[in-house]
């Protein structure tokens, strides 16, 4: 193995390291984190890293400072994104259900986010409630709506303003979303 | 010639609704922003007090926030990700819990992480916890008779030599000279411009000495509660007024937005 192979591996590992363990509530690294650990270059090692995921179904996911795809991201953009690994194919349902989410509480986060992106992003939470109310009891949706928020599912400000959260813009394919409910 | 029937409730009402539409996503189209202008273009010559005034200024503001508004949304209605709220509310309320569920579950791909705690920091942890006093004895020497609860004051800081007097009067005088340089062509200044510094450190310090300014003398503050702002302005002659205490809170992400806002 020639020097910068191996230096190559280490940093891979190092990488894989750094996105998998969480460090604080807020999972993921902003891009300058990874730079100042991995180097200049870190985006080869994460293009690396990812096609080593790819093998186990997951992916390196970049959620961009403003939330929007973007095709050929500046270096300063790249820097302030938040690098995540997620899963890359959509898991079963009897793989959710095993890990602890109920079918209807999956379809109450479902209506919400839909909701409010329809919305233009943001709604306030008396709306929300009131449609996840026509179909699950009222203790049940003000339990979910706190879990999704202290998730990071979504956010609320001082004015009980719902918002899509960091986590729903990491994990969620909006569009895809949008699409398949109404495809229904 | 008629009479233009005015009230400030008018101002109020218009602030309001543009608040209200923004804060609540509601359609901003319904706002018709050509009539409020022209309510207030017809109303402006009868305002004469400057609270009038500065009333009329918020309305143009928030109608100009309703303008931002609409051109948003219809940037949003030709992006591909828009559908009609009304359509979307009505598939939900159609859809049975498990059809919502399964497009949700098409489109998610859950974060993977993995939330351990390592030998070596269980290590630092067993460590710390052998080394750590049982709570009575930690409590007995925190708060043991010999040190007495009190306050400090400038006299003891000056007493301990954490600060000089002569230092902190330099200080004082170099803060007034510069207030008075940048109110050599304004009235007033708006006090979080001023106080506001590089560091958080260094803000501390502007709004502590700013403190002892305004309790010298040499300034006071004006309130404007309408857009809750403090303004700092020169005494130029004594005036008799009823002196008042104002406390003000500064915190690190207070100071971290005045930053971003100055920036």
């Amino acid at each position: 193995m020639s020097e910068k192979e191996a230096e190559t591996s280490i940093k891979l590992k190092r990488a894989s390291q750094l996105l998998f363990f969480q460090r604080h509530k807020k999972l993921g690294l902003r891009g300058w984190e990874l730079k100042k650990v991995l180097g200049k270059d870190f985006m080869s090692i994460i293009d690396l890293l990812n096609s080593e995921l790819d093998k186990l179904n997951l992916q390196v996911k970049i959620v961009f400072e403003d939330f929007e795809a973007i095709d050929k991201p500046s270096e300063e953009q790249i820097d302030r994104a938040r690098f995540f690994i997620t899963i890359k194919n959509p898991l079963a349902v009897s793989d959710i259900i095993s890990s602890g989410w109920r079918i209807d509480d999956i379809a109450a986060l479902a209506a919400a986010i839909a909701l409010i992106i329809s919305r233009q992003g943001k709604a306030p939470k008396r709306d929300v409630e009131q449609i996840l109310r026509e179909k699950f009891p009222k203790w049940r949706v003000d339990m979910n709506l706190d879990r999704f928020i202290k998730n990071g599912y979504l956010s609320k400000d001082d004015k009980d303003i719902l918002y899509i959260g960091w986590r729903t813009r990491a994990e969620i394919d909006q569009k895809m979303l949008m699409d398949l409910l109404l495809a229904k | 010639m008629q009479r233009v029937k005015v009230s400030v409730e008018d101002l109020i009402r218009i602030v309001e609704l543009c608040r209200t539409v923004e804060r609540e996503g509601i359609d901003p189209f319904e706002v018709n922003v050509r009539a409020y202008l022209e309510k207030l273009k017809k109303y402006l010559p009868h305002w004469k007090l400057l609270d009038e005034l500065l009333l009329d200024v918020e309305a143009i503001n928030a109608i100009s926030s309703i303008i931002k508004l609409q051109s948003d949304w219809i940037k949003s209605r030709s992006s591909s990700l828009y559908i009609d709220p009304i359509f979307v509310e009505l598939k939900i309320r159609m859809l049975d819990q498990k059809m919502i569920a399964e497009a949700f579950l098409n489109s998610w791909h859950p974060i993977v992480a993995i939330d351990q705690i390592f030998s070596q920091k269980l290590k630092e942890a067993i460590d710390y916890w052998n080394n750590l006093l049982p709570l009575s004895e930690r409590w007995r020497e925190d708060f043991s008779p010999s040190t007495p609860i009190g306050t400090f004051d400038m006299d003891d800081l000056i007493e301990l030599k954490l600060i000089s007097l002569k230092d902190f009067d330099e200080k004082m005088k170099r803060l007034l000279e510069e207030l008075r340089s940048k109110l050599k062509d304004n009235d007033k200044i708006d006090y979080w411009d001023f106080v506001c510094a590089d560091t958080f450190e260094e803000t501390l310090e502007r709004a502590y000495i700013t403190s002892f300014i305004l309790t010298e003398g040499y300034a006071t503050l004006l309130i404007d509660p309408l857009e809750e702002r403090i303004f700092i302005t020169l005494i130029k002659k004594s005036r008799k007024s009823i002196p008042c205490s104002l406390p003000i809170a500064i915190d690190y992400e207070n100071w971290k937005n005045l930053k971003e806002r100055k920036n």
